[in-house]
């Protein structure tokens, strides 16, 4: 299997007037092409900001203090922003949470959706861009490093460490900076150059091709030679830039896609104007035009009612074999994850605490914390009490010195308050933070009331394979 | 919290025993907007008729927008309904006017057209009577019964819109003590106190401001608010939806507790079919304004009739891969799936306890459903 990303250690806080909140402490994972990794945990785990961390929208407070995100070779965390807008939406797109405040209110729907493909569209300048990136990203990147070592200089200074070396290298690259400027302007020149004298070419072509159909050599109709004219126009314009009419055609194509009726009438309503579900498909399409490989859902259901959450986690599974996309799904409904995922990773203040597949962190959940996410959930047939999980959530500024669900968890032993408990592998995909694993620890079985919701529900799934008896 | 002390039985009513504490009689509620050509008038609910018996938790499901919060804001008069009658504890608390209305309007129009002196007559004697009784409805709804409005409290869906950040936890509890007529410090103080210990909270919580809590904290302050004056009955307008998985539980956990502890009677409303389920000994489904189906718990999961209420049970999400894999969703599509062109349909009784909305046609289908 491709690995199409990589996180490794990653660590996130953010800077607050009462202290940094320690939002992602040290997690890694792997996410291989055309799979689902759900990301399951309570509100404040830090699951949004991984997704925010890859997509590169995290706020301005944000300290990332170590960590990689390796896509395509490179370091997300490390390019340039420049690099970035390659990126951002073009490679990796994502789903918010709330589709009411994620579209602009006084935007007609189409003008939302074709805004990208216009925006992005100038033919003849992404061409000129390409040629001369290379130059760019050079100058960029000396740029950046002389910012980088001015913050260590101001940090050391603080520290009264020694900086004079830093400064000797911010002097060095400082010199070298006019010249890549120069290097990069000249390339841009040259780039334009070629760029527009091809374009100019095609463009003499075109006109003269438009001067044969005026003259009218086959004594056509006057309206027909002009609508080849206009159609000619057209395609001239197409060369240089995604033209109005070409975005809406390609719009309307992706509305049809993610299942919404009428997509002409819907092209000039507003969002007021539709359902949530309709709202969420329409964030969906505007993902979609730019055609991503990876797509982030920040609980993209959470907003919704039972019936059209079902809609667009069909929707989006569809989609995912057609595009063949790759998808982080973000969510804390755990009864969502199982029709939707491949891998599942728990996170919980911070940290992933059990990853797995999809089978096996339902049927053999090793970790405490996913026994009772597991368990403080109803399904149809359950009768008994809930296992409700006591307390709160840790206070991420002051995150525990042990295992973060020590306080809260009945299972903990004296070493959860004291040391973190590792990753213990139980099998080549499955892997869980929790003491309770180590050989050392009392042998501790997961609840009685999760061995017997999974029986029932294989004795569910027989019926339903066997007499085919289904609800409807 | 004696969490151990308690053990799971559901309660069992016979209906014909028991006393109805709310019961609601064909209750509209439109809302209009708009003049002229632009006149719109949204049926939220249309002629939904119930009741809830002492004890019970009843359980109102359906897809948003369907009318469930409104069908609550009206039992708590919050909005006045259009038409139909809500009796609490016996006394009716609010009646609508607009079929006394119309029945007016039908008279005038006899009186213009008709010859007929016997028919005129009659007529007006129908516009003295309605006119009679809009005026007793309005007069009746004017009065605020209030020693029995206090016995109803509702508990609001987001913790964080319905608690005022400007009022400590007690101010708030409070409130509802003082708005009551009770005047000395101690009594309150000691209630409140009380109160926030039901709920499993400390009272050492009662000076602090809601922005200091959790959003499950802040749930149970919701609901400390509306346990403190002895409510017999309780709205709850999803008072989970806002929440984590994990505080969910407790929320159900709680109120599951408050019941049988002080045999309060819940309307629940929610559209997690999993966790009503799970709470509501009946529950009611609504669809557009109207109660498509109304049975006990266990009797609407087994057999569910209603093609909406099918198509609600096989989009629920359950925690179990190979289950969701093999499963399909149906889809309901109101049009499609009834032929109402020649009969209207009349919600009626199909088994003992167990309504559904259906024609004389389709009663006999789902007759036949229920034999297999």
């Amino acid at each position: 299997m491709n690995k199409k990303l990589t996180v490794e250690n990653l660590t996130i806080s953010f800077k607050t007037p009462t202290g940094q909140v320690k939002a992602v402490r040290n997690i890694s994972f792997d996410l291989n092409e055309g799979e689902t990794l759900a990301i399951v945990g309570e509100s404040g785990s830090g699951k949004s900001v991984t997704a925010r961390a890859i997509m590169g929208i995290l706020a301005g407070n944000k300290i990332v203090e170590n960590g990689k995100i390796m896509y395509d070779g490179e370091d997300l965390l490390k390019i340039t922003e420049d690099q970035y807008h390659e990126i951002r939406g073009r490679k990796i797109g994502m789903i918010y949470q709330d589709p009411m405040s994620s579209l602009n209110p006084i935007m007609r729907i189409g003008k939302q959706i074709t805004e990208s493909l216009i925006l992005n569209g100038h033919h003849l300048k992404n061409k000129i861009a390409k040629l001369y990136n290379k130059e760019r990203i050079a100058y960029f990147v000396i740029k950046r490093d002389i910012r980088i070592l001015k913050k260590k200089v101001l940090e050391n200074k603080k520290n009264k460490l020694p900086y004079k070396d830093l400064k000797k290298e911010i002097k060095k690259l400082k010199k070298e900076l006019p010249t890549a400027k120069k290097i990069m302007k000249k390339a841009k020149k040259k780039a334009t150059k070629v760029v527009m004298k091809e374009y100019k070419e095609q463009k003499a072509k075109y006109l003269e091709e438009i001067k044969d159909i005026r003259k009218n050599a086959d004594g056509l109709d006057l309206k027909v030679v002009k609508e080849k004219v206009s159609s000619k126009k057209e395609e001239l314009r197409r060369i240089k830039k995604v033209t109005k009419k070409q975005a809406k055609v390609q719009a309307i194509k992706v509305m049809q896609e993610v299942g919404i009726p009428e997509p002409e009438k819907r092209f000039k309503q507003y969002p007021f104007q539709f359902s949530g579900g309709m709202r969420q498909r329409i964030v969906i399409a505007i993902v979609l035009t730019a055609n991503p490989d990876i797509l982030i859902c920040d609980e993209p259901t959470t907003a919704l009612d039972v019936t059209i959450q079902a809609q667009i986690l069909e929707l989006i599974n569809s989609l995912k074999e057609e595009r063949r996309l790759t998808v982080i799904f973000i969510t804390h409904d755990l009864g969502v994850v199982a029709n939707m995922a491949d891998r599942i990773a728990v996170m919980y203040a911070g940290k992933i605490q059990e990853i797995g597949t999809c089978e096996e962190v339902f049927y053999d959940p090793r970790h405490p914390y996913t026994w009772a996410l597991l368990g403080s959930m109803p399904d149809l047939t359950s009768k008994d009490k809930l296992i409700a999980i006591p307390g709160t959530p840790p206070d991420m500024r002051f995150p525990p010195k042990g295992d973060a669900f020590a306080l809260r968890s009945e299972y903990a032993m004296k070493i959860d308050f004291e040391e973190q408990p590792p990753m213990f592998k139980i099998s080549d995909t499955h892997y869980a933070a929790s003491w309770l694993l180590h050989k050392d620890s009392p042998k501790i079985e997961k609840p009685f009331m999760l061995d017997e919701r999974i029986e029932r529900m294989k004795e569910m799934t027989k019926e339903l394979i066997t007499d085919g008896k289904q609800l409807i | 919290m004696e969490n151990s002390l308690y053990n799971y039985n559901k309660n069992e009513i016979k209906q014909s025993e028991a006393v109805p504490v709310v019961s609601v009689m064909n209750v509209k509620k439109h809302f209009k907007s708009g003049f002229g050509k632009r006149k719109l008038v949204v049926k939220a609910i249309d002629g939904v008729s119930f009741d809830i018996y002492r004890g019970e938790v009843f359980g109102l499901v359906g897809e948003s927008g369907c009318g469930k919060t409104t069908m609550g804001r009206t039992l708590i008069k919050l909005h006045k309904p259009t038409d139909g009658t809500i009796k609490f504890l016996g006394q009716t608390i609010t009646e609508g006017i607009s079929s006394n209305v119309e029945a007016i309007s039908k008279a005038k129009k006899i009186l213009r057209t008709e010859n007929d002196y016997i028919k005129k007559l009659d007529a007006k004697q129908a516009i003295k009577f309605n006119r009679k009784e809009i005026r007793r409805k309005k007069r009746d709804n004017e009065n605020s019964h209030y020693q029995l409005m206090k016995k109803m409290q509702m508990i609001f869906q987001d913790p964080i819109a319905s608690l005022n950040p400007r009022m400590t936890v007690k101010e708030i509890i409070a409130e509802g003590l003082r708005i009551a007529g009770e005047k000395k410090e101690a009594v309150i103080i000691k209630r409140v106190n009380e109160v926030l210990e039901t709920v499993g909270l400390v009272p050492e919580h009662a000076n602090r401001y809601p922005h200091e809590f959790s959003g499950g904290q802040r749930q149970r302050i919701g609901i400390a608010r509306a346990l403190v004056i002895n409510p017999d009955f309780l709205i709850a307008d999803e008072p989970i939806s806002a929440l984590d998985v994990s505080i969910q539980a407790q929320i159900i956990n709680l109120l599951n507790e408050l019941r049988k502890k002080f045999g309060i009677t819940i309307l629940f409303i929610a559209h997690d079919l999993s966790v009503i389920k799970y709470i509501s000994d009946r529950v009611g489904v609504m669809y557009f304004g109207n109660m498509v189906e109304l049975a006990p718990a266990d009797e609407l999961f087994k057999n569910p009739l209603h093609p909406y209420t099918k198509s609600l049970l096989s989009a629920v999400p359950l925690p179990d891969p190979n289950y969701e894999k093999q499963r399909k969703r149906g889809i309901y599509e109101a049009q499609s799936a009834h032929d109402y062109s020649k009969e209207k349909p009349v919600f009626q009784e199909i088994k003992e306890g167990h309504f559904v909305l259906a024609n004389s046609e389709e009663m006999e289908k789902y007759r036949k459903e229920l034999k297999d």
